[in-house]
């Protein structure tokens, strides 16, 4: 007996020691995957703009699923589903995992946890959430089931956000109690990334917008703004917005995209500052440069006239601004600048090529690839060259700038990392853009384009704009983007606004429909960044 | 014969008691010795190592407690970072201007025009 024992032992102990033993860490030993938490997005005061919570994600395994109808209806109750839905995947044939609930409440999981439902299984998950739901949701994009960035600054910041999972290895008793952790690899939580946004100014200017579109009854809207000393942007806004939580029925409307970057459209007069600032960069006009205009000209094949008709006037430069006369700038730019210098100022501002701002998809705008006959009578206002929102904001930032521009950028850091310096680069001297500026402030008074961005106790430079859209076949009629770009406090810029709306009704004009959204965003703004007036109230 | 020699007729002085001789003591066994001292021995070994093994399964003892409430312990932060981050979610909601800005029209609170605001200039 002792004998037969013996020999039992040794060959437990030798010949079988090795499948035994490993049998036995299978029993006991799993190895756990630690998650990495994706990085929070901040904006520039600290309040998360998208950030990870704990979800629990319910699965069965429908071969050990007893009871389906009942265990269908149970779970349905408590996690908030159809009853066929859950049916489906309790009844799944041909595997072990079938997905119930992707993401579940934590709370209601536990719930359904505690009903100990044969064949339900459960695990924690993050789940992206956007705390301050349509605030910013076009910037932002959103990050899909697999927690990867799929679109906006979800996707153009997914390596920085991304972390690395861990590893863990742990020994459990019968009871499922962990009694040794053999070996860990701690996760990686990915990083924090602050942008230049701040939510209270992004939430003013989207609701501006929003009422804006509304009362117009306009297709969508568009608002940016920056800071011109730093290039940094404290808002970009569209409208209509959506719930970022709720970003796939937002993308099959199509309210995904962020048009301040991906889209072009024509700029019309907000244009017309590149033809001026080149012909006084080369020192071929100044602001008192008085110009005899018609009402109209022809230019080859076609007849450029200005918006309002009038009889023959004499203009100054600044009057050609301020009034945004077609005929005095196409003037300008065919008798004086000519289409090689206007080309080069073009490139100089930038247009044509992207911004590089740090947001996916930006658009480097269109330029015409040929120049006819009656070319240098439409680009010199506007017409048939396209440009993107934040371009056009940068151009009108770096004139607020002294002449310097500056890249926009959203991204302020990333947790850990340096700060990236923007790029610069000087388009225009202090002494014209010093000029330049005095004339656009003439913009805003009462005799300008745009009286309606006036902003009690603040001056105002800018540039109103009504753009007629290019269809398939030409200008399409009764289509229009009315766009205001303006600088306050115009005495020392702290704030560059820019708004445009695409086809409104009833009222077109950018000083019209654009221009008080402007003064409202920026009235806001000044006050909430304790930006003193630099006028004295009457 | 000098053997009688040994009893004398003449003399019958009574002869003092033999005294006892002490009986001769049992050399101890060198074996016996040796076996006393392997018995205490074995008894010092077996408490020590008892004691050692006691300890030994005290310390496995300690450090499957440590393990279990480290797994506990970590169920805990993980559960506890889960509540943070809720928290700031719910606080960043909260903090929602938009949100902020309801609840105080809903109060009968308007926004303060910007011409309202005063500045103070301190001087330099």
């Amino acid at each position: 007996m002792f004998g037969a024992l013996l020999a039992r032992t040794a060959w437990l102990s030798t010949v079988r020691a090795s499948a035994l033993s490993r049998a036995g860490q299978e029993q006991t030993k799993a190895p756990v995957i630690l998650p990495a938490a994706r990085g929070t997005i901040f904006d520039s005061m600290g309040s998360p703009l998208a950030l990870g919570e704990q979800a629990t994600t319910v699965y069965a395994d429908p071969s050990a699923v007893t009871k389906p109808q009942q265990e269908a209806r149970v779970a349905a109750r408590v996690l908030g589903l159809h009853v066929k839905d859950v049916l489906h995947a309790l009844t799944r044939q041909g595997t072990h995992f079938s997905y119930v609930y992707r993401k579940a409440p934590t709370d209601r999981a536990s719930t359904l946890a505690k009903r100990k439902l044969a064949g339900l299984h459960f695990y924690a998950e993050e789940r992206r959430t956007y705390p301050q739901n349509s605030v910013a949701a076009q910037v932002l994009g959103f990050a899909g089931v697999d927690n990867t960035g799929l679109a906006g600054l979800e996707a153009e910041l997914d390596p920085q956000l991304t972390g690395r999972p861990g590893e863990q290895t742990v020994v459990r008793d019968p009871f499922g109690r962990a009694i040794s952790i053999e070996h860990t690899t701690p996760a990686r939580p990915g990083k924090a990334v602050f942008l230049t946004l701040d939510h209270t100014i992004q939430a003013n200017a989207e609701q501006v917008l929003r009422q804006t579109v509304a009362h117009y009854g306009a297709k969508d809207g568009t608002a940016i703004v920056l800071d011109p000393r730093t290039g940094a942007v404290l808002a970009m806004a569209e409208a209509p917005g959506y719930n970022a939580n709720n970003f796939p029925k937002a993308e099959a409307k199509g309210l995904q995209r962020n048009h301040a970057v991906t889209d072009v459209f024509e700029p019309g007069s907000v244009f017309k500052v590149v033809t001026i600032a080149g012909a006084l960069s080369e020192h071929l006009v100044t602001p008192q440069t008085k110009f005899t205009l018609p009402y109209s000209i022809q230019v080859a094949d076609r007849r450029i006239h200005d918006a309002e008709p009038r009889g023959t006037e004499t203009m100054t430069v600044a009057q050609i601004l301020q009034r945004s006369s077609n005929v005095g700038t196409v003037t300008i730019a065919r008798t004086l600048l000519g289409e090689t210098r206007l080309k080069r100022w073009i490139k100089q501002f930038g247009f044509g090529r992207k911004t590089g701002i740090d947001f996916p998809g930006e658009t480097a705008g269109l330029l015409p690839s040929y120049w006819s006959g009656s070319t240098i009578g439409n680009v010199p206002i506007g017409q048939g060259i396209s440009v993107t929102a934040i371009q056009l904001a940068s151009v009108y930032a770096a004139i607020a700038n002294r002449g310097m521009w500056v890249q926009p950028h959203l991204v302020d850091h990333v947790q850990g990392e340096k700060p990236p310096s923007p790029t610069t680069r000087r388009i225009l001297s202090a002494r014209v853009d010093r000029t330049l500026l005095q004339m656009l402030k003439g913009v805003v008074a009462d005799t300008g384009t745009a009286a309606g961005a006036e902003i009690p106790g603040y001056t105002v430079a800018g540039k109103t704009g009504t753009a007629q859209k290019p269809g398939p076949h030409g200008y399409e009629p009764g289509k229009y983007v009315a766009t205001f770009v303006g600088m306050v406090p115009a005495s020392n810029p702290r704030l560059v606004v820019l708004v445009t709306v695409d086809e409104p009704h009833g009222v077109i004009f950018g000083g019209l429909v654009a221009a008080p959204a402007f003064a409202q965003i920026a009235g806001f703004d000044l006050q909430y960044l304790e930006v003193p007036p630099d006028l004295k109230l009457r | 014969m000098a053997a009688l020699d040994w009893f004398p007729n003449d003399v019958a002085t009574p002869l003092p008691e033999p005294r006892a001789r002490p009986r001769p003591k049992a050399a101890p066994r060198p074996r016996r010795r040796a076996q006393g001292r392997r018995l205490r021995g074995g008894i010092v070994w077996i408490t020590t190592f008892a004691v050692l093994l006691a300890g030994v399964v005290a310390l496995n003892v300690a450090v499957l407690r440590v393990n279990m409430s480290l797994d506990r312990l970590n169920k805990q932060q993980i559960q506890l970072q889960a509540e943070n981050t809720a928290l700031a979610s719910q606080l960043s909601s909260a903090s929602s201007s938009l949100r902020i800005e309801q609840a105080a029209r809903r109060l009968g609170l308007v926004p303060a025009p910007a011409s309202d605001t005063s500045y103070l200039e301190l001087g330099h």
